[in-house]
């Protein structure tokens, strides 16, 4: 519940404050995004399953993004599309994570019944 | 306690999140817009191009009608008396002679295709030039050829061939694509014409470049040259 609201606020705020981030760190941006939701599914995951733990998840956001962000970076500095790697890695576990989050959402429908 | 601050961390974490999400979602916005008005101005330039060239075959058409305009003009004017007469007959041969006019007659047709390289264009520069169309155009002249064209492009004594990047330049502004087929048609003796080139040895620099074919045929028709024919230095020795 929280988180949403959260959410909501932040999106207000995107769309209202004008924050000006030069163009060419939108692609970095874009990954560290990724690297995010993969973190809030995890932790969505985390918390249906009973194991949520704040600091894990907060180190994991920043941490994610930072490096996500840092090696696209690097990449781009080198010539190798690093970016691609954790694109695939991020979305592979967003997909992993999403499947857990279903089927615990599902049991939990049927053992209720 | 531990719970509160918690949520309030999670939280806290939504708003950075959601931060990025509506950022990142704006900067997208602005370059997709920034692109839509790329491909319009592509689009725009394809549908000038397009006026530009019906706009070029109505005055082209134009042309053509003001010269048939100027030939009745010159009969009425030529009228009856003999000098008159005369005299329009020499402009006409004039204009024959300066290839001004479309010409018809016996010839031969010349086709030169590129040998398509499996490896697209050979870096060697192997590739038909503007000294192969040159050599050519000399070839067919020497068998006494008295019109010549390069892929519908007439050849007169002040046309100038030249490569051009990507291009052969011919009449200055007619462009030749050395990658696709080169068709150079000539107007002449076509016997004589056919002897020379296939005499031994006279496609000797294209054989390994193009497949060269050439046929006689006994109506070739040329089309004028269109460009105007002006001296800007020189002057009549008075």
């Amino acid at each position: 519940m929280v988180g949403i609201i959260g959410l909501i606020i932040g999106i207000l705020l995107g769309i209202i404050f004008k924050v000006n981030i030069p163009d060419q760190f939108s692609p970095y941006m874009s990954v560290a995004i990724l690297a995010c939701l993969d973190s809030v599914f995890g932790a969505l995951r985390a918390s249906l399953s009973k194991n949520f733990q704040p600091d894990i998840f907060i180190s994991g956001f920043f941490g994610n993004a930072l490096l996500a962000a840092g090696l696209a970076y690097l990449g781009d500095k080198l010539g190798v599309p690093i970016y691609l790697a954790a694109v695939i890695v991020f979305g592979g576990r967003i997909f992993d994570n999403f499947a857990i989050v279903r089927r615990l959402l599902i049991e939990k429908a049927k053992s209720r019944h | 306690m531990r719970r509160i601050k918690s949520q309030i961390s999670v939280g806290i974490v939504c708003v950075i999140l959601g931060f990025m999400l509506a950022y990142q979602f704006k900067v997208l916005m602005k370059q997709e817009k920034t692109l839509n008005l790329r491909s319009a101005n592509s689009t725009d330039i394809t549908l000038e191009i397009e006026q530009y060239k019906k706009q070029k075959t109505e005055l082209e058409a134009k042309v053509e009608d003001l010269n048939t305009k100027v030939k009745s003009y010159e009969q009425t004017a030529a009228g009856t008396s003999d000098a008159s007469k005369a005299l329009l007959k020499e402009l006409d041969s004039s204009r024959l002679l300066t290839g001004l006019t479309d010409v018809q007659g016996p010839g031969v047709t010349i086709y030169l295709t590129p040998d398509t390289n499996l490896f697209g264009n050979s870096a060697t520069g192997d590739h038909i030039t503007d000294k192969h169309l040159v050599y050519l155009v000399n070839e067919l002249r020497f068998a006494g050829a008295e019109a010549i064209s390069i892929n519908d492009i007439r050849i007169v004594d002040r046309t100038g061939i030249r490569g051009a990047g990507n291009y052969i330049l011919i009449n200055d502004d007619s462009k030749v694509s050395y990658s696709q087929r080169i068709v150079i048609k000539a107007i002449g003796d076509k016997a004589l014409m056919y002897s020379a080139l296939s005499f031994p040895e006279v496609f000797s620099e294209f054989k390994t470049i193009c497949d060269v074919k050439y046929e006689k045929s006994d109506d070739i028709k040329i089309g004028k040259y269109t460009k105007t024919y002006k001296f800007d230095y020189a002057k009549t020795v008075k």
